[in-house]
């Protein structure tokens, strides 16, 4: 009998700030049912370890932090290859892409296919020198300064004016109004995720995202857009209307042209009346409302899937504009046994007649 | 805000443009570029459609005379104050119908 097809997934939880991990996979299931599900995690409580419907995981391990370096992380990868034999890897995380990029000649020596965006893409879209890029290409983008210490952010930060966004260089940001709270945020970032640290304009108008998947020839196979209906206190979507906005979408070519990009991104626009579409994130992978544009027919996992395999490739709709999503918390129900399992051992086997065993009594 | 000059004069040139909307009934419509929706009463619902087919100021004045019986002046001042305000929610641009 043919092996199934087996995919590495990273980034599983989904609280109120999700990672895309389980929307990535609940796109590969809804066109590979037989697809094995390989979860990576960093924490025994990621949420998405423990799903049993569309998302879940046929197997999970736990990977070593970023802060350890990309050799460790070659050997943990290889030897869950070892037992697993995945084929494909989608990482999607922004803070362990570096590392992934390190080690990909040798995952792809082993059989595990990836698509990565280039060094220097990554690198010009990384929020400290978007500013950067975006001068070089006259595209509007808020003023944004980084600084490893907080006497100069408090001085970047009187040139911008207050409110403005501090935030970190992988994630959290938070809308400050004095150099107070600017300098108890720039701490927390620091404690946190390390530095250098933003400050940002604030500008304030409605946020619209493109989220798409890219060829080696940096040329958009497919594509979503929305403006965010409903945002969390973090900025997150959780809730989003396609639109159908024709300057947006040349600007996203052209930027994704610009940068050579390959593989998923999620660009991230603000509108403010009577001024240009301003560029103020550009993320390096799937965001966690993948899944929605899957359900619209426009499954960019699996698309991702069959270039790297050189797959016959599935049809991609259009997404029409006025399909939208609201995002919906439940209650997954799992067994201490599971966690108790990854915490002692690294590991654990969904199909596994112990843990089977166990989840039943 | 920085930089914007090639983009801003790009959009510069759509002045003139309606943007493609999308009604659901009479009084709910979706604005399809901004992805913004608005409710709308029968005789916005009305005189927005009035307007994407083209009409003038004052065919969109009679309409407001024949709904809601006022008189001309009332009526003209009314479509005024409504391609304000649908100017100001960015659904027509400064250069109007």
């Amino acid at each position: 009998m043919k092996r199934p097809l087996s995919v590495a997934v990273t980034g599983l939880h989904r609280g109120d700030n999700p990672q895309p991990g389980a929307a990535v996979i609940r796109s590969l299931r809804r066109l590979i049912p037989d697809i094995h599900i390989v979860g990576l995690s960093y924490d025994p409580l990621e949420s998405g370890l423990y799903g049993h419907g569309l998302d879940r995981v046929d197997s999970a391990y736990l990977l070593p932090f970023h802060a350890k370096g990309p050799e460790i992380l070659r050997e943990r990868i290889l030897h869950i290859q070892e037992k697993e034999k995945f084929e494909v890897l989608i990482p999607c995380l922004d803070s362990e892409l570096s590392n992934f990029m390190t080690i990909y000649p040798d995952l792809k020596d082993r059989g595990i296919m990836a698509m990565l965006p280039r060094r220097t893409a990554l690198e010009q879209r990384a929020k400290e020198k978007l500013s950067e890029f975006c001068k070089r290409n006259k595209i509007a983008s808020p003023k944004t300064f980084a600084a490893n210490n907080a006497t100069s952010l408090i001085q970047y930060a009187e040139e911008i004016g207050y409110p403005l966004y501090v935030k970190g260089r992988y994630y959290e940001a938070w809308l400050v109004d004095s150099p107070a709270d600017l300098v108890q945020k720039y701490d927390k970032i620091v404690r946190n995720w390390g530095g250098p640290v933003l400050v940002q304009e604030a500008l304030m108008g409605d946020e619209y995202d493109v989220l798409g998947l890219a060829s080696e020839a940096g040329e958009i196979v497919g594509h979503c857009t929305i403006r965010k209906m409903l945002r969390t206190k973090s900025g997150k979507g959780f809730a989003g209307i396609v639109v159908d906005d024709p300057e947006m979408m040349r600007l996203a070519k052209r930027i994704i042209k610009k940068l050579n990009w390959s593989g998923p991104f999620e660009i991230e626009f603000l509108k403010v009346p009577g001024q240009p579409h301003t560029l103020f994130e550009i993320n390096p992978r799937f965001p966690a409302w993948i899944d929605f544009p899957s359900q619209l027919g426009c499954n960019l996992p699996v698309r991702l899937i069959e270039m790297l395999l050189g797959r016959e490739k599935t049809r991609l709709q259009n997404c029409d504009a006025g399909q939208m999503f609201i995002r919906h918390s439940i209650d997954l129900v799992a067994d201490i046994a599971e966690l108790a399992k990854l915490s002692s051992y690294g590991n654990y086997d969904a199909d596994s007649p112990a843990m089977a065993e166990e989840v039943v009594q | 805000m920085q930089n914007g000059g090639h983009e801003g004069r790009k959009q510069q040139k759509r002045k003139g443009r309606i943007p493609k909307l999308r009604f659901y009934g009479d009084q709910f419509v979706l604005d399809t570029v901004g992805g913004r929706f608005y409710r709308l009463t029968p005789i916005a619902g009305s005189l927005l459609k009035a307007l994407i087919e083209g009409r003038n100021e004052d065919q969109l004045a009679e309409i407001v005379e024949k709904q809601s019986g006022g008189d001309h002046t009332r009526a003209t001042r009314d479509v005024e104050f409504f391609l304000s305000e649908i100017r100001s929610l960015d659904l027509v641009d400064d250069s109007g119908p």
